[in-house]
């Protein structure tokens, strides 16, 4: 599962660590991640991350 | 005042702006504020921070005190907001050939504020550029307080330019801060300029401070207000103090912040409070028309959620509840939990529009909202610490 990155503020998403304090399971793919999801870091939306 | 020299080679050229009495919307500032700008001159000069627009009047005639403004090779932009950036379209108009200097963050911020070609050079954490006899060392140092930002430190020196940290809302006779009048007027300003700015991202605010630790400081030239060339490490020691509050242990805490026109709200915080308490919360209840706003933005800081208790009032939260709200502007609430319930008379609309509010700014939602039609019953009341009891036990869920 890739990684992906905010592009407003450098936060990686890792499918293999998820995003815990929000809900996100461990093992959540970036693609799979609800559409209302936001960077935990910056608050931007999906859209705003790129795969790495 | 003039353009005084900071260092050998060193000079603040920035704006005064002493009639200010609001910032940035809602920030007070009683003592007016300054936009800090500042030449270094080595073989090649540089410029770190512009001013906001409608004062570059005063930076270009400081600045040709010391020099021309077309021998200004490149433009240090350690942050892009507007009271530093609003000038540098224009300067770029009147200085075609400079570069710009930032972070990659920072290019596309200022790409949509100066709508110009320009050349620039994105830098990274530790990168330096030498403009021959003077080295400046970049120190990524994002959300401080936007994404953007990162700190110039200007070796042979051993000046930091952190920006907008370390700054303050006082424009004081005197730029630098051992020749202030009322250097305990500058102080209030520097705590007032922390706890409105720097209070949501206190965790960042360590981050830097440790990335910094190391580093020889001999004067602090922030954004905003004095130069701190006397005892600087004494206002990173400030910083540090107050970011490193609240400390954080094992004990679940929630703040319920409540109204209540008849007792009904008011009695179903009650029995929350007390389904809380049974499972081993220490929980503080507000009454937002009794306690001021400090204490109850300290005791949500503090807390690892919070349950808002609103009636109805013409389809709408009241305004006390939409109060806290707003004051929220000054933590990070993010991956806090929450809730909502209130007593309603005949259509409860308030108790969505608190949890739709509470959902879209970050807070994880942890029990549906809960209504009681006016006054509530004893079986209502048992539901309330049910509602409450299942709220603790969420907080250690995942």
């Amino acid at each position: 599962m890739d990684k992906w990155q905010c592009q407003v503020c450098g936060y990686i998403y890792d499918p293999h660590k998820g995003d815990p304090e929000n809900g996100i399971e461990v093992g959540t793919s970036f693609e799979r991640l609800p559409d209302e999801w936001v960077c935990p870091e910056c608050g931007a939306a999906k859209d705003q991350f790129e795969k790495i | 005042m003039e353009a005084p020299r900071v260092k050998e080679g060193v000079w603040w050229v920035g704006a005064e702006d002493k009639d200010l009495r609001i910032f940035d919307i809602v920030i007070p500032t009683a003592y007016g504020t300054t936009y800090n700008s500042y030449l270094i001159k080595g073989e090649k000069i540089a410029l770190v921070e512009g001013v906001k627009k409608g004062f570059q009047e005063q930076l270009f005639s400081h600045i040709k005190r010391v020099c021309n403004l077309e021998d200004i090779r490149y433009l240090i932009i350690n942050h892009t907001e507007p009271d530093h950036s609003g000038c540098i379209a224009e300067l770029i108009d009147l200085v075609p050939n400079i570069t710009l200097v930032y972070s990659k963050t920072a290019k596309t911020f200022v790409e949509n504020i100066i709508h110009r070609e320009a050349d620039s050079i994105v830098v990274e954490d530790d990168e330096e550029l030498d403009l021959g006899g003077k080295t400046l060392k970049f120190i990524s140092a994002p959300f401080l307080h936007w994404p953007d930002t990162m700190f110039t430190y200007l070796v042979e020196d051993e000046i930091l330019f952190p920006c907008d940290c370390f700054g303050a809302h006082y424009c004081g006779e005197n730029i630098f801060n051992d020749q202030l009048k009322s250097p305990q007027s500058a102080f209030g300003s520097f705590k007032h300029y922390y706890d409105h700015i720097f209070r949501p991202f206190k965790s960042y605010v360590l981050r830097a401070l440790e990335k910094i630790e190391h580093l020889k400081i001999d004067i602090i030239a922030p954004s905003h207000g004095p130069i701190l060339r006397t005892d600087p490490k004494s206002y990173l020691e400030w910083y540090k103090r107050w970011s490193e509050f609240p400390t954080s242990d094992d004990k679940k805490r929630i703040t319920i912040v409540y109204v209540s026109a008849y007792g009904n709200t008011q009695r179903m915080a009650k029995h929350i409070a007390n389904g809380l308490k049974q499972k081993g919360v220490e929980v503080s209840l507000l009454d937002a028309t009794q306690i001021d706003m400090d204490t109850i933005i300290n005791k949500i800081e503090a807390s690892d959620g919070i349950i808002f208790g609103t009636p109805t009032l013409n389809a709408k939260a009241p305004k006390p509840i939409l109060d806290v709200v707003s004051n929220l502007v000054l933590l990070n609430i993010r991956g806090k939990s929450a809730a909502v319930f209130g007593s309603y008379g005949w259509s409860g609309e308030a108790v969505g529009m608190v949890e739709e509010i509470s959902k879209s700014i970050g807070f994880r939602i942890r029990e549906p909202g809960l209504k009681v039609k006016l006054v509530p019953t004893a079986q209502d009341d048992k539901i309330c610490e049910e509602f409450g009891s299942k709220f603790a036990e969420s907080l250690t869920a995942k």
